[in-house]
């Protein structure tokens, strides 16, 4: 991919990037959405890329490994970048 | 033959989009049953499956769940069926599906099912698309590896279905099973397990385990049963959702590095191509336009395309009713079959089209993977309301008919945001109110324009069905904040991969929704008829006998035609009916509201469908049979109040009746399907005052304002 990992998000959530940016997740700060996001197979490690926010100051449409998955903006907060 | 006495029960569970209704349909075909899970409103499908030895099992479709740690009703059914070995639905045999092309997220449940001690297979769907996109499974390494039987299946083309039912075949006659676990227990949880065995022998270790994690809330537990489990993780200090985390990286540490090593492939271009279409669909600007071009078709189709096979479906129950009175002596036997149970049976059918249409537009859309995507953008403006993104697709059908876009409310997870667009989609003015309007509107508003382009009736009949989205959504918003719910709400929605609809499971949808309503929500429909007929055709004796002796006197004395004196004699019957009475006896409630009996008579009747409102009209000022607007509008417009001579239609009145017809829940289609979806009266009786309760007061206000 040609899109460079952004590099200045350390430890910010992933509603910090902008459409198109992309990051490596490190940890949750939310243990209930963690053990969701986790079954769902969004790990620590695991690449984020933003594809789109939602229209109406919505949620968040991710790329997270092989899969989509929307998220909710307080969803999104809980997950934090390396 | 003992063993065989009882049936195979087979439990299909799976990750959410892992293609297990295919799986399904395919296993069953038209041989499944709608019901639900003991106590709780979640949908359970369940099917007879034929086996290749002859006999039957039963397969139970689980609501799609990522593990056994739970936030909704639907994946807590799972985690509730499956920790209980005496749950009615605790199945013989579990068979896993999983996405081939996800697997190394979709064995995440796997390893936590195959803890549980129950027989299982690991079914590795998705076959065809695997193949198209270049992946291979080494599907022998990761049966040795995870220790357990691997078939590759696809639920789309029927690939490997034959060596599934072999192996269940064979393993239901060999239920010898021991496997070992990916997962191994801490210190802590095996201390749980150990102390919680004395109580809970007939449970596995792991199964001991869940009941830890979740014994606040699983309801098979009895009071003393939850504290004594109680007792033993507070004395642990045993903290379930760290551990909850802990557990769920150790397993994906272990079965990651095996699902790797057993998989390669090449870079998928379904993944680019979906990535390629989300991008045009989920554009800022472009998708809500092309979702309300989506929506306006479902809209039209319900509208226009239904009625044909509407009009049709009332034009053959017209035939029988004509044909039945035909040939049965006239009498209360030929009324009862007539006006009785064919116009009940008619008005249930009457629905089909409609219903048929909304859901092959939407399970095409859902099969495509579009409706995941209409759904998040949504989320955050129906999200204000205490609905869900989903919501939007019922409200706008509801547009054209409330009882289908109730149904359609089956995809929300969250009970709470289903139950409130179930509670406020009736008050989206739908299809049978537009007659109603159009009589009504007449007598309310003069036919002016103003500017020269806006006609005036036609602005306000824009105003009723604003009127109309303003309630829906302010009776949400009041909802949200009245209604409790213990489950927490969630989007956190993975959006599924574009993809050819199936027929199978498009026509198998459509089918299972007509099912359900025709037999469960039909028969509701049908006592209800049956007993707004007995209402307006039977009355007290002396009342009838009164009114039709009264008309013939009336006959004779202005020498009447026979069609006249036929007209007379209904119009006189239904006064004198028990319909009649009640609506008299209401007069004084709907006095202060601009009613009379007459109006108060259509209430009654048109409680079985709003544009019967038109019918009775017809029959009380005797104009026959008539369907014609026109007419009931002419002779609606000299009625005179015979206590004040002023005119009954004048603007005060009409609008008191239109905003009731707005407001009012005047369908007992819709309370019947609402009773089917929510399961209890209680719902329904709920929105039937609130809906009701609002048209009355709001009906008042309008009145007592302009009168």
């Amino acid at each position: 991919m040609s899109t460079v990992v952004a590099s200045n998000h350390q430890n910010s959530p992933i509603d910090t990037l902008r459409k198109g940016q992309m990051g490596i997740i490190s940890h949750f700060s939310d243990d209930q959405m963690a053990t969701k996001l986790m079954a769902m197979g969004v790990l620590p490690g695991s690449v984020v890329t933003v594809i789109r926010s939602a229209p109406f100051g919505g949620g968040f449409y991710v790329k997270i490994d092989t899969m989509v998955i929307a998220l909710r903006k307080q969803e999104a907060r809980c997950i934090i970048l390396k | 033959m003992g063993q065989e006495r009882s049936t195979l029960k087979i439990a299909l569970i799976g990750n959410p989009n892992c293609g297990k209704t295919s799986v399904f349909n395919r296993l069953t075909g038209l041989q499944q049953k709608v019901g639900n899970f003991p106590g709780v409103t979640v949908e359970k499908k369940a099917g007879q499956w034929n086996l290749p030895d002859g006999r039957q099992a039963l397969l139970i479709d689980f609501p799609g769940t990522y593990s056994f740690y739970p936030t909704s009703k639907d994946e807590k059914i799972v985690v509730q069926t499956l920790a209980n070995p005496s749950d009615d639905n605790y199945p013989d045999l579990i068979i896993y599906v999983a996405d081939v092309v996800k697997l190394e997220k979709h064995l995440l449940l796997f390893t936590q099912i195959k803890d549980l001690g129950i027989p299982s297979v690991l079914a590795l769907n998705m076959a065809d698309v695997a193949e198209q996109d270049g992946i291979e499974v080494d599907t022998e390494q990761l049966a040795h590896q995870l220790d357990t039987t691997v078939i590759s299946i696809s639920g789309r083309t029927g690939f490997g279905i034959d060596k599934l039912s072999d192996f269940v075949v064979n393993q239901s006659a060999n239920t010898s099973h021991t496997s070992n676990s990916v997962y191994s227990h801490t210190s802590e949880e095996t201390t749980l397990v150990q102390n919680l065995e004395p109580n809970f022998s007939s449970f596995s270790a792991y199964q001991r385990l869940l009941l830890g994690h979740h014994y606040p809330w699983l309801p098979f537990l009895t009071q003393s049963q939850r504290g004594t489990i109680a007792k033993v993780v507070e004395d642990l200090n045993f903290k379930t959702l760290p551990a909850q985390v802990h557990e769920t990286m150790q397993r994906y540490d272990t079965f990651t590095p095996i699902a790797q090593s057993s998989i390669s492939r090449k870079s998928s271009k379904r993944e680019k191509f979906t990535d390629r279409v989300d991008n045009l669909l989920t554009h800022r600007i472009f998708c809500p336009l092309l979702f309300f071009l989506l929506m306006l078709l479902v809209f039209q189709s319900i509208f226009t395309f239904a009625s044909y096979p509407m009009d049709g479906i009332d034009f053959f129950f017209g035939y029988l009713t004509e044909q039945t009175k035909a040939i049965l002596p006239a009498g209360w036997f030929s009324d009862l079959l007539t006006d009785g149970l064919l116009a009940g049976l008619g008005g249930v059918l009457i629905f089909i089209p409609q219903i048929a249409i909304l859901f092959l537009l939407i399970s095409i859309l859902e099969e495509v993977g579009y409706m995941a995507r209409a759904a998040f953008m949504f989320d955050r403006l129906m999200q204000a309301f205490g609905l869900n993104g989903r919501s939007i697709v019922a409200l706008i059908s509801g547009g054209a008919c409330a009882i289908p876009a109730v149904m359609s409310t089956r995809t929300i997870g969250n009970w709470k945001e289903r139950l409130i667009t179930i509670l406020v989609t009736p008050f989206i003015s739908c299809s049978a109110r537009i007659p109603v309007y159009t009589v009504l509107i007449a007598f309310a508003v003069p036919s002016n324009y103003v500017f020269g382009i806006f006609n005036l009736q036609g602005l306000a009949f824009m105003g009723l069905y604003i009127l109309g989205i303003i309630a829906a959504l302010g009776a949400a918003f009041v909802l949200k904040i009245i209604l409790k719910s213990q489950d927490a709400s969630f989007l956190m929605l993975e959006l599924p991969e574009y993809r050819m609809p199936v027929a199978r499971n498009v026509v198998l949808t459509v089918w299972d929704k007509v099912k359900t309503f025709t037999v469960e929500a039909g028969q509701v429909i049908l006592v209800i008829s049956l007993l707004l007929w007995v209402l307006s055709s039977y009355g007290p004796n002396r009342a009838m006998q009164e009114a039709r002796t009264e008309t013939q006197q009336i006959v004779t004395a202005q020498g009447l035609d026979q069609e006249a004196a036929a007209d007379l004699l209904a119009s006189r019957k239904l006064e004198a009916s028990y319909a009649g009475h009640l609506g008299k006896f209401m007069e004084p409630a709907i006095t202060p509201l601009g009613f009379d009996w007459k109006i108060g008579i259509a209430l009654i009747t048109s409680f079985a469908a709003r544009e019967v409102f038109v019918g009775t009209m017809a029959t009380i000022y005797s104009i026959g049979s008539t369907d014609d607007e026109f007419s009931i509008k002419n002779r609606m417009s000299e009625e005179v109040n015979p206590a004040t001579g002023e005119k009954v239609y004048n603007t005060a009145t009409s609008w008191s009746l239109l905003v009731f017809y707005v407001f009012a829940m005047q369908c007992m289609s819709t309370l019947a399907v609402v009773k089917r979806e929510t399961h209890s009266w209680k719902w329904p009786t709920i929105q039937f005052f609130m809906m009701s309760g609002l048209a009355y007061v709001s009906s008042l206000i309008v009145y007592q304002w302009l009168a």
